[in-house]
């Protein structure tokens, strides 16, 4: 686990989840069942059918190499059932450049306004979270061209409403496209699939954004610092594998529709960093 | 027109935000509202759409923010006041489902991020502790914890008095902030008298004089039994002085102590002096002095009320009201010490309130009496064993000797009894003295519940061929719970007499026992 | 001695917003006078080890 030692506390509890923050600003959530899992969770039914009654917000915990320490009981992250693999792409046939376009038609029908969705629906109400987003979008698309990577994406933490801000929401989302790529890249028959389509992953520059973690507040900190080191919530990676499999725009609909239902604008961000990162990787193989 | 309103450490699901920014655009002449979490890119942006205002300069990225455009004044209002009715229905509802309450101070603001004022009465070890903690997170304190050390409450004052804080407490029973009772505390009518006082009883009995002549206060202030040493220095005291000088709803200050250490006095008579406003000071057991036009002394706890309900009415003082003619006080003594023995000639007086008690001391004292208690100051009037009356004695019942490991007494009825029924077989006790004490934080029935005991006392008594006067106060208004009236009459249903304040009860009290003594010189 | 007591009469202007760490009975009180009042389930830091609530101390500091 790679949080460092430290303290933690309770924050709040829920019937099936009750979430922690470490000392440097990160929320742990512990869950019953795993759906439930978020950015950075410890999946540990056995801790709630015994302890979980006894554990109220405001109770101290210690993180100390990789193990967490509450109520007198101790949870052994290598043991448990820690949401940090990766998720399996090998189901995941890859993203022709056809279904990048079916996934933007989806995302415009069943996206929810209020949050980026703006960037890629232009009658959708424009917002000046949208406004500040596109401006700092078109200058890194310039950069991409030049440099083939990404850089500056830390112009957007922080950005926007929400209890997680859009600005994460869709950071995670382009994390998300990224690695996926690279996964893919990386298994003989995605890597020959895109091979036949020229598709060569943009690498995203990962640097700034760990610097300006502290310009978000909790909950975005931890989407961030989870997703930089490619751990996804299992809505993102449910999306991914949905969308991923859907041949007909009716399948990438109810993907979507399953995306966009988590949290307000949450899904319907991540998705549309999503799309920003296949369609700026798609545009930048045809410049080339 | 533009505001905005901050609410620290916020953790509210995005889509209960949105809901609530929904809910406020609704409103008639909201032209716009933003809600976002004070990131520096939120902020930024907050100022290139004209949004950004002073409050939000120091906004953190864990801070919500609630922006609002608005046509009126009445608008923005409205606005606010639909957003801060949703948030705390929400936090309401997340605690109600999850019945969750809160076991520590941090979670506790987390869900309260409003509070501004906090009570604590948890065991003294830890007192200090989160007194400091909700001192630094701005909280207003009361502190009815005891046990804290004398250089914990010298600390916590600084702090507070730095910061510009209430501090009431440590052991402060009693305050009544905005018409709100804080811990014990009557139900007493708003109005235009504000008092501060180093007295948990002595506050309740003012009030409620003060009640009971039709006139209301403003604020109480409680500062703790300790304000007024000389280490302590008056800190609160002084501030709370400051503070009803300031009020516009406070025209008469009245101050409540035992009597302070010389030099806080000096302060405290100071201060008083220079507020503009009328002022009464009752320092349990010091001599009024000669006031002045604004600086009244009264001599006792009933006659700072009349005092002070006079100055508030722009009157002159005329005397006491609330009570009895010198007849008929003469008839009642006559009525109750007919029946006596030859023998019977003591007075035990047993109280909850502690200042009570030391008011009632004074009565005796200032009429000749050598009194014992456990609270006396004079070493050779110490009781030996606070569990054992001598000759005429006055026992606080609230001290910490009869009350480790127990409620107290103002809840619990037991230690009462307990000592009513001792006194109850010494033939020699003539006058049985009392107060019983309403309001919230009290017994549902202080009156009932000693009644069987009260009635048993007064057979015993009859059946040595001698009468057991017993005489009471209650300390209550018409808007307790208890029910005054109701009290009232089960005391006097097994011939208590009832009088109106604890002055008059401790006055008739002393007329019975000299009306006593003087018979035994015959 | 200076003293600055803004803050005690912004709170005679203000709606008590209470939060009752203690005995139930007080928080009880205000809410049937209908002021907002959130009650804790106080438990001493650290389950009452003072080692614990020591280190605790450091925390907030």
């Amino acid at each position: 686990m790679r949080l460092f030692s430290g303290e933690g506390k309770v924050v709040s509890v829920y019937p099936k989840a009750f979430n922690i923050r470490h000392q440097d600003g990160l929320l742990v959530s512990l869950v019953e069942d795993a759906t439930q899992m978020s950015a950075l969770s410890l999946h540990v039914p056995s801790f709630f059918r015994s302890r979980k009654a006894e554990t109220e917000a405001g109770a101290p915990a210690w993180f100390e190499k990789g193990r967490l320490l509450l109520n007198g009981f101790c949870i052994d992250f290598a043991a448990s059932d820690l949401w940090e693999s990766g998720p399996a792409w090998e189901r995941v046939p890859g993203f022709l450049p056809s279904r990048i376009s079916i996934l933007e038609e989806a995302l415009l029908l069943r996206g929810r306004r209020g949050g980026l969705l703006g960037l890629i629906h232009s009658s959708a109400e424009q917002n000046p979270f949208v406004d500040r987003a596109s401006q700092a979008l078109r200058r890194i698309l310039n950069k991409a061209r030049k440099d083939s990577s990404i850089e500056d994406l830390s112009q957007l933490v922080g950005l926007g409403p929400g209890l997680t801000p859009s600005g994460d929401d869709f950071i995670a989302g382009v994390l998300l496209g990224e690695e996926i790529l690279s996964v893919l890249a990386a298994s003989p028959k995605g890597a020959r699939s895109m091979a036949q389509q020229a598709i060569i992953p943009l690498k995203v520059n990962k640097r700034d954004m760990w610097e300006c973690l502290s310009r978000t507040n909790d909950a975005g900190k931890t989407l961030l610092f989870q997703t930089l080191q490619g751990h996804f919530p299992c809505y993102l990676i449910e999306a991914a594998k949905g969308v991923g499999g859907a041949e007909k725009l009716e399948e990438m609909a109810d993907a979507v529709g399953r995306a966009v239902s988590h949290g307000e604008t949450s899904g319907t961000d991540a998705l549309v960093g999503f799309l920003f990162y296949l369609k700026a990787t798609a545009n930048h193989q045809r410049r080339q | 027109m533009k505001k905005v309103i901050i609410q620290k450490n916020a953790y509210y699901d995005s889509v209960f935000l949105m809901l609530t920014a929904k809910a406020v655009k609704q409103i008639p002449d909201v032209k716009d509202t933003i809600i976002l979490m004070g990131t520096e890119v939120n902020l930024e942006i907050l100022e290139n759409v004209g949004m950004s205002m002073p409050e939000t300069k120091n906004a953190t990225p864990n801070d919500l923010i609630i922006a609002v455009e608005g046509e009126t004044d009445a608008a923005l209002e409205e606005a606010f006041q639909t957003a801060r009715d949703l948030l705390h229905k929400r936090q309401r509802q997340v605690d109600e489902t999850d019945e969750y309450r809160p076991a520590s101070f941090e979670a506790a603001v987390r869900m309260a991020p409003d509070a501004n004022l906090i009570t604590i009465s948890v065991p003294g070890t830890y007192a200090a502790r989160e007194a400091r903690r909700a001192l630094d997170h701005g909280l207003h304190v009361m502190l009815f914890s005891d046990n804290v050390s004398l250089e914990d409450e010298v600390e916590l004052k600084k702090r507070a008095s730095e910061k510009g804080l209430l501090m009431m407490g440590p052991d402060c029973g009693t305050a009544i902030i905005n018409g709100k009772p804080l811990c014990f505390a009557n139900v007493v009518r708003q109005g235009t008298i504000g008092i501060v006082a180093a007295s948990g009883s002595g506050l309740q009995e003012v009030c409620s004089c003060i009640d009971s002549l039709g006139v209301g206060i403003s604020q109480a202030i409680g500062t703790g039994g300790r304000d007024l040493q000389a280490r302590v220095g008056g800190r609160m005291m002084l501030m709370g002085i400051e503070a009803l000088q300031n009020d516009p709803k406070t025209k008469v200050i009245v101050v409540i102590s035992k009597p302070p250490a010389e030099e806080v006095a000096r302060k405290v008579i100071a201060k008083l002096k220079e507020t503009e406003k009328p002022c009464v000071v009752q320092f349990i057991g010091q001599m009024p002095q000669e006031g002045s036009e604004l600086l009244w002394y009264a001599g006792d706890l009933e006659e700072a009320a009349g005092m002070a309900v006079a100055l508030s009415k722009g009157e002159g003082y005329p005397g006491r009201t609330l009570f009895l003619s010198e007849a008929a006080l003469d008839e009642i003594v006559e009525r109750e010490t007919r029946g006596m023995a030859r023998n019977q000639r003591y007075l035990r007086g047993l109280y909850a309130g502690g200042t009570l008690a030391d008011e009632a001391i004074v009565v005796f004292e200032r009429g000749g009496f050598e009194v014992h208690s456990n609270v006396q100051t004079k070493p050779e009037r110490m009781l030996r064993d606070p569990h054992v009356s001598r000759k005429h004695t006055i026992v606080d019942l609230g001290e910490d000797v009869f009350t480790v490991g127990r409620p107290h007494p103002m809840i619990d009825f037991s230690i009462r009894e307990e000592r009513l029924a001792k006194e109850m077989e010494d033939p020699e006790v003539a006058v049985i003295l009392a107060d019983f004490i309403l309001g919230y934080g009290s017994h549902e029935d202080p009156c009932g519940a000693v009644l069987g005991t009260l009635g048993q006392a007064k057979q015993k008594a009859e059946d040595r061929g001698g009468y057991l006067a017993i005489v009471a106060s209650i300390v209550g208004t018409e808007g307790d719970f208890q029910d005054l009236e109701d009290q009232r009459k089960k005391l006097e249903s097994v011939g208590c007499v009832v009088m109106r304040s604890n002055y008059q009860a401790a006055m008739l009290a002393r007329k019975i026992t000299e009306a006593l003594e003087s018979r035994g010189a015959d | 001695m200076f003293m600055d007591v803004k803050k005690i009469n912004k709170l005679f202007d203000e709606e008590l917003v209470v939060i009752n760490m203690g005995l139930d009975a007080f928080g009880d009180n205000l809410k049937k006078e209908q002021v907002r009042v959130l009650l804790m389930n106080w438990k001493p830091p650290a389950g009452g080890n003072k080692k614990l609530i020591s280190l605790l101390e450091k925390l907030d500091k």
